[in-house]
């Protein structure tokens, strides 16, 4: 059976951030350049956020996600491919000259969460199950209606911090998080939004949905006839009134036809 | 007074290394146990600090400055303690810091080897700061030194995050009492917060190391007390962080250490995610 998905990305550097040190990463990224209209029997999307405090980390993040995407959504495959990765990781920035503290950042390398989901259909047309894979603070929202039916990993805006668990470039500090890589599922209908994002924005969500608004409104209109401002707009506006942390800015809906 | 101002390139915070370079830091460290002398413990210390410091403003497209940072002596004279291509400097941008030391010097160090078992490997270690011993302890004309900087810095930049200022001595002032500038350094404040000064005890008594107490009966000595109760009180934020990484603290904890180095304070410092596997 294929279902029929609409796709849409934005994102946003941090405020005094230029483009270039955009550290998180998106699945599909040309769903960032346009909406995209999805016929198919499966749908797979991820998010990471590659850590402040490493270097290097954009590149990872984006390297967990590709990996995602192209097939690696059960948690053992996933925890297969790590290797490969890792390798690629390390190819791809050796060969830059580094003076000595850039040296020390490879040493420790490179951290990431990463948020994937997956949504197959069922026998009967538009419904189905879907299936998260998930480390760090980047969260999924699933919403029917006005209603937040699933979230996770997080589900409480007092959960976040800024000293998350984070996959890393380097194996011998994956030691806890490779236990800490959770996996949730269920199911989906017609009509149901996901909405996947990195943490400054998954906090204001749920401290929205914590005081009884609701914050999915925004999310579902962004990018829409029916959204007046564009997002960069829109989230500067909220990181000026105090209301969102400064931060890289991702986020990913998918709205199941 | 929340301490909770972004640190960015916009709006950087500073830190203010006060190191005492009088006679008394010859002496051995530990009561006589070990080969090294004070002086050359603090200067490992403060090398160590600024080479965190570094790091963690290290991206993969260069420094950022998060930080400006000061190291200020005082001994036979009070002043900037910088040595090579820095000297003479007051707050310096820590990019500059990052590429401009005086040497860097190939180190031996002990490494888990992933197996249960420990390496030596080379690590490079930046030198900015050499030992020095001479002199009596102005401290209270280095704490009055390091308010008269931060005093400019804070006007220049009102919003930042609190200056830190982190203070190794063996703790003896030959020049009074040198609680009266200490407090009125902390009072020093931006909107965001007062300047917090942490004291770093070097002391010859065989006592255990002590990071971060919470009150002062079980110091060793008069001059420990001392710098215990010219500490700031740490702010819930970084006494949060200290809590996660394991150290036993309360409300009435305060930045003060007793032959312990201050590294876990940069480890404390928010500048955006730090993983909880990177340690």
């Amino acid at each position: 059976m294929v279902m029929r998905a609409f796709v849409q990305a934005f994102c946003l550097p941090k405020e005094g951030s230029s483009p270039d040190e955009y550290e998180d990463a998106v699945e599909p990224d040309d769903a960032l350049e346009e909406p995209l209209e999805w016929v198919r029997s499966c749908v797979r999307c991820a998010v990471a956020d590659g850590a402040a405090e490493s270097s290097f980390s954009g590149l990872w993040a984006r390297l967990l996600t590709k990996a995602y995407v192209r097939g690696a959504v059960e948690l053992g495959p996933f925890r297969q491919s790590l290797p490969d990765l890792q390798r690629s990781w390390r190819c791809l920035v050796k060969y830059r000259p580094a003076p000595w503290y850039v040296a020390e950042k490879l040493r420790v390398g490179a951290f990431s969460t990463i948020l994937g989901v997956s949504l197959e259909e069922e026998d009967r047309a538009g419904a189905g199950n879907w299936s998260c894979l998930a480390l760090g603070d980047s969260c999924l929202f699933q919403v029917r209606g006005e209603q937040l039916v699933f979230a996770c990993p997080l589900s409480a805006s007092s959960q976040f911090s800024s000293r998350p668990l984070l996959l890393c470039s380097e194996p011998e500090r994956n030691l806890r998080a490779l236990d800490s890589i959770k996996q949730y599922g269920g199911q989906w209908q017609s009509d149901d939004r996901f909405f996947l994002m990195t943490d400054a924005l998954a906090c204001w969500f749920l401290e929205g949905h914590e005081r009884g608004v609701s914050p999915w409104r925004a999310l579902r209109d962004i990018g829409t006839r029916d959204f007046s401002k564009g997002f960069p707009q829109w989230i500067r506006e909220l990181r000026t009134s105090g209301a969102l942390k400064n931060d890289d800015v991702t986020l990913l809906r998918i709205d199941m036809a | 007074m929340s301490y909770a101002a972004e640190i960015s390139r916009t709006n950087p915070s500073c830190f203010v290394f006060l190191i005492d370079q009088s006679g008394s830091m010859a002496d051995r460290c530990g009561a006589g146990e070990s080969k090294r002398s004070k002086a050359q413990g603090i200067a490992d210390a403060i090398n160590k600090l600024l080479q965190n410091l570094v790091i963690k403003c290290a991206k993969s497209d260069g420094i950022r400055d998060y930080y400006h940072v000061a190291v200020i002596g005082y001994g036979a004279q009070v002043g900037s303690a910088f040595t090579g291509p820095l000297s003479g400097r007051d707050l310096v941008p820590i990019s500059e810091i990052a590429d401009r030391p005086a040497r860097i010097e190939e180190r031996r160090k002990k490494a888990d080897d992933g197996a249960g078992g420990l390496i030596e490997e080379s690590v490079k270690f930046p030198v900015w700061f050499d030992p020095a011993a001479s002199g009596g302890t102005p401290m209270c004309e280095a704490l009055a030194r390091a308010q008269a900087l931060l005093a400019a810095w804070l006007n220049e930049h009102p919003s930042c995050f609190p200056p830190v200022v982190i203070h190794l001595t063996d703790g003896e002032a030959t020049d009074g009492d040198p609680t009266v500038p200490a407090e009125a350094l902390r009072a020093l404040a931006s909107n965001d917060g007062e300047v917090l000064l942490f004291n770093g005890h070097v002391s010859s008594h065989r006592a255990s190391p002590i990071e971060f107490p919470d009150a002062e009966d079980t110091l060793p000595d008069e001059y420990a007390r001392l710098l215990f109760r010219m500490s700031s009180f740490l702010p819930d934020h970084i006494r949060a962080f200290a809590q996660q990484e394991g150290y036993n603290v309360s409300p009435n904890t305060r930045g003060f250490t007793f032959n312990a180095d201050f590294v876990a304070v940069i480890r404390f410092l928010d500048i955006g995610t730090r993983p909880a596997n990177l340690r």
